[in-house]
């Protein structure tokens, strides 16, 4: 029997003891609370790692908070690149000087291994090359760790204790756990990084769209918008306090009649709307459907065009094509009718002539109104073909006064016919202006015709416009004023606001096109003039023109 | 040795102190028991009285009870298995030394794992075991209180002994009442286990004046019971005497270690599934007569144990007065045969004697012995 005393010793000595379940309980217990305090603190620096931390911030932070955990007297951090291993962090700050860790040194073996590994530095005079010398700290015992990203090794993670063996067992255990979280941690940031960049992107995109576009759940609750809503909704929208489109849109309590929305949830497929706002805005409205992943409608994506001026213009174009058709055509009649209305005039003025020397003064009474009227006729005639060159016609100075005058002379006799008394008033202090005269009786005969159409239905009273021009004077600006009024029905407040709008009428299809105001709106804005409108329901309109009398 | 250290388990004695089952078993922690016995034990009723008491206690249990003479094993790895998978928390043993160093290779194994043969020795095991609480129902072995747990390894045909302070119960509880029920000769054959327990541990180089008073008095009350309590096994007196005997026994030598004795029936018990008491019985007076002149004075005390009148003898003839002792004892209660009878053949000596010289049990035997001292030893047995 060999070890005779040591087997005995065992058999009967005092160090032999019975192992103690309990004893052994309370060690793991000990051992459990340890691992647990450890993993607290490797919990907590992961909670404070700030996702826009640098790694030398999380290194730093992680060096105050690790002592609590294990000896640690140095931290740094090596990133490999180019198959140089690299320090880029390192706490204390002064401990050393960054630079690349030699290859023959020891702690590309934690590399190597692909494990964490516990070194002698003293052993190794390499593995420190780049600690400052004057450090007052004698470095024992060392930690290497390698970071993961998925499966490869990118980078060490190392830790010093004057303490020597500090690394043994559970310790290592830890510093391995500690540079999973670390490579977790800086991996996150990176991602998340990449993850904001692509966000911002998107959302700089979204918000460089100048239409309105905005992400609305099926259940209407407004998600996101681009902040560009149409001036006119902007009150409306930041006064509402529901979340949802039709409170914010249309200020209703419910979703709107023909909610697109609605469509969308049956068919799935877009659809496109035009909405005349209440503020005059005509809007273009294309809803989208967004699916998710279960290819289920999750939200409604719309955008909106604010179309206006584009059908203003459209309406102008539409306006000044039938007008040139018009013209064409007035011109053509005008022409054939000015030379029998010449042989009509002249005849008759030779037989007036012939019967005041005959001394018949019935007959040459009768022959006047025939000359006059022919007269008439004739600068109808004229009147027709001025107005059939508007487009050719550029602006020149015109007498205000003439060119309502002309209009009169035109339109009156069918004003006339329907029972209304036109009165007029001309401020012959109204200087010569520069305007597209045609124009002007443009719009001129639009006032005229509404006005007309306003004393239509009116019944029982005298009905009557009045056509009258005025200077007005505003601080050093002066303006002409030609203003149209009526006693006729006036209009409805709420539809005020619409009646510039293009293709927007209160008449029975068959009288309007719902062009006029604006195409009238649209030629006093060339003029850099304006269009005013008084009128109360029940007891007239007054439509003016407005226009700066010196051009600037 | 200067200092010296005596661990016992807690020992609840007394007649009828196996009541105490359920509060002991509650008392280590465990809420589920694991009972190991054997089939006599379950026959004679003390099974189901445990079984009452722990559920009384509020405790569930399950029987683990396919043993033999001479603990196997396999029979271990079977109860382990059972043991793993029965949920329980804590071992208790009704029965004689088999089911007890069962219970104990079982809880090593348990807790510790791998295979018995790993421990095979001294302070092998590494990790505390569960909670163990043992009844014995023979008066012989001393496992209830001892650090050893003895198995046969059957590729081998050796028994394994296993030491270790691990193995020291938690809890002994030892009842008379249970010693009514065996037959005369496992009586006898217990009874000269424990008197070989109290003679190895007496002359042991570790025994100390702590195990000799249990060691003494062992001897004491075995040569004065003994013959009683094989005789007429329902006398109380005796059967608490030999209850005793086989307790202090056992105190004694799990801390003073055996010696050349039990070395040596350890490898008969294992090659001829002998019960150990009988080999005991062969082998212990010429184990004595070798030891003899190594430490005559202990011999002489223990002829004095053993009633002897030595009175003006000289030291060598007092100290030769034990072994006619032994001898006379064995002889009236009818275990006195070789080792022959008991089926041992010459052949297989050499390899005996080999193997003896390798059990730890040997280490504490007052003369050193060479392997051919030990070979002789065995043909003096024949």
């Amino acid at each position: 029997m060999k070890n005779r005393g040591k087997l005995l010793e065992q058999l009967t000595g005092v160090d032999s003891s019975k192992l103690n379940y309990y004893v052994e309980l309370k060690k793991r217990n000990q051992d459990v609370l340890k691992q647990n305090s450890r993993l607290e603190i490797l919990q907590q620096l992961t909670r404070d790692m700030n996702i826009d931390m640098s790694i030398g911030d999380i290194i730093e932070r992680t060096f105050k908070k690790l002592p609590e955990a294990l000896p640690c007297d140095f931290l740094g951090l090596a990133k490999l690149s180019d198959g140089k291993l690299k320090l880029i962090a390192v706490a204390p700050r002064e401990f050393s000087t960054l630079g690349f860790i030699p290859k023959e040194s020891v702690l590309w073996d934690a590399f190597r291994d692909k494990g964490a590994t516990s070194y002698e530095p003293a052993d190794d005079p390499l593995c420190f090359a780049q600690i400052a010398a004057e450090h007052p700290l004698t470095l024992r015992s060392l930690a290497a760790a390698p970071l993961f990203e998925r499966s490869s090794v990118n980078g060490l993670l190392l830790l010093g204790s004057a303490l020597e063996s500090a690394y043994e067992g559970a310790e290592l255990n830890f510093v391995q756990h500690l540079a999973d979280q670390l490579a977790i941690s800086m991996q996150n940031a990176r991602l998340y990084k990449q993850v904001s960049r692509a966000k911002k992107e998107w959302e700089a995109t979204f918000k460089a769209v100048t239409d309105p576009i905005f992400l609305i759940d099926t259940d209407y609750n407004v998600l996101l918008h681009n902040d560009r809503l149409p001036p006119g909704m902007a009150e409306m929208w930041n006064s509402s306090i529901s979340k949802k489109c039709f409170a914010k849109m249309r200020g209703e309590n419910g979703p709107c009649r023909n909610c697109p929305i609605q469509e969308i949830k049956e068919t799935g497929n877009p659809v496109f709307q035009q909405w005349n706002t209440p503020q005059g805005e005509c809007l273009d409205m294309s809803y989208y459907p967004v699916f998710n992943e279960e290819k289920q409608l999750s939200a409604v994506t719309i955008i909106m065009k604010d179309v206006t001026k584009r059908l203003k213009m459209e309406a102008q174009l539409v306006q000044s094509a039938k007008m040139v058709a018009l013209g064409v055509m007035a011109a053509g009649v005008a022409h054939e009718l000015n030379s029998p209305m010449t042989v009509i005039i002249g005849t008759a003025q030779m037989l007036a002539r012939e019967m005041q020397q005959e001394g018949d003064s019935e007959g040459a009474e009768a022959l006047s109104d025939i000359i006059n009227c022919g007269l008439r006729c004739k600068r109808i005639i004229q009147n027709l073909l001025t107005f059939s060159r508007q487009d050719q016609v550029p602006v020149m100075a015109i007498d205000l006064n003439a060119e309502v005058e002309r209009v009169l002379d035109m339109i009156q006799y069918q004003i006339n016919r329907s029972q209304i008394a036109i009165f007029e008033h001309f401020d012959r202090d109204i200087p010569m202006m520069n305007a597209n005269g045609p124009q002007i009786q443009q719009v001129l005969t639009n006032f005229l015709i509404n006005a007309r159409d306003a004393l239509m239905e009116v019944e029982g009273k005298e009905k009557v416009i009045e056509v009258s021009t005025v200077l007005r004077v505003e601080g050093e600006r002066r303006f002409a004023v030609l203003s149209v009024a009526d006693n006729g029905i006036g209009i409805a407040k709420e539809n005020l606001s619409k009646i510039f709008t293009p293709f927007y009428t209160s008449k029975e299809a068959s009288k309007g096109t719902g062009l006029g105001l604006s195409v009238s709106l649209g030629i006093a804005e060339s003029h850099n003039g304006r269009i005013e409108v008084d009128t109360e329901l029940g007891q007239g309109s007054c439509f003016r023109l407005i226009l700066p009398v010196d051009q600037q | 040795m200067e200092i010296s250290k005596f661990v016992a388990p807690e020992i609840i004695f007394g007649r009828g102190s196996l009541s105490q089952i359920g509060e002991s078993v509650v008392r280590l922690g465990v809420s589920k028991v694991f009972m190991v016995s054997d089939d006599h034990v379950i026959a004679a009723g003390w099974v189901d009285q445990a079984v009452e008491y722990l559920r009384a206690a509020g405790l569930e249990t399950v029987i683990f009870s396919s043993l033999t003479t001479n603990p196997k094993d396999r029979e271990v790895t079977e109860g382990t298995a059972k043991y793993l998978s029965s949920g329980c928390d804590g071992i208790v043993s009704v029965g004689g030394g088999s089911p007890t160093d069962v219970a104990k290779a079982i809880a090593i194994i348990a807790s510790n794992g791998g295979k018995l043969q790993d421990y095979e020795g001294v302070n092998k095991i590494s990790l505390p075991l569960p909670p163990m609480v043992i009844v014995p129902s023979t008066a012989g072995a001393g496992s209830e209180v001892s650090q050893f747990a003895i198995i046969v390894d059957t590729k081998r045909k050796l028994k394994m002994s296993i030491i270790s302070r691990s193995l020291i119960p938690d809890i002994a509880i030892v009842d008379p009442e249970l010693l009514k029920t065996k037959d005369a000769k496992l009586a006898a054959a217990t009874g000269v286990d424990a008197l070989t327990h109290g003679i190895e541990s007496y002359v042991s180089l570790a025994a100390t004046p702590l195990t000799d008073i249990h060691a003494l008095k062992a001897i004491q009350l075995i040569s004065k019971n003994l013959r009683r309590a094989v005789a007429v096994r329902s006398d109380m007196d005796a059967n608490t005497n030999m209850a005793m005997a086989s307790l202090t026994a056992g105190l004694a030598f799990s801390n003073a270690i055996l010696g050349a004795a039990h070395a040596m029936t350890h490898q008969v018990d294992g090659l001829l599934d002998q019960h150990h008491g009988e080999t005991n019985a062969s082998i212990l007076p010429h184990v004595m007569r070798f030891n003899l002149q190594a430490c005559p004075e202990r011999f002489r005390d223990i002829a004095v144990a053993m009633g002897e009148d030595v009175t003006g003898l000289e030291l060598m003839a007092a100290a030769e007065r034990s072994i006619d002792a032994v001898k006379a004892l064995i002889a009236e209660i009818g275990l006195d045969q070789g080792l022959s009878e008991l089926g041992l053949r010459e052949e297989f000596i050499p390899l005996l004697s080999e193997n003896a010289t390798k059990d730890a049990c040997l280490l504490t035997n007052p003369r050193s012995a060479t392997r051919e001292q030990i070979e002789e030893i065995y043909r003096n047995a024949m």
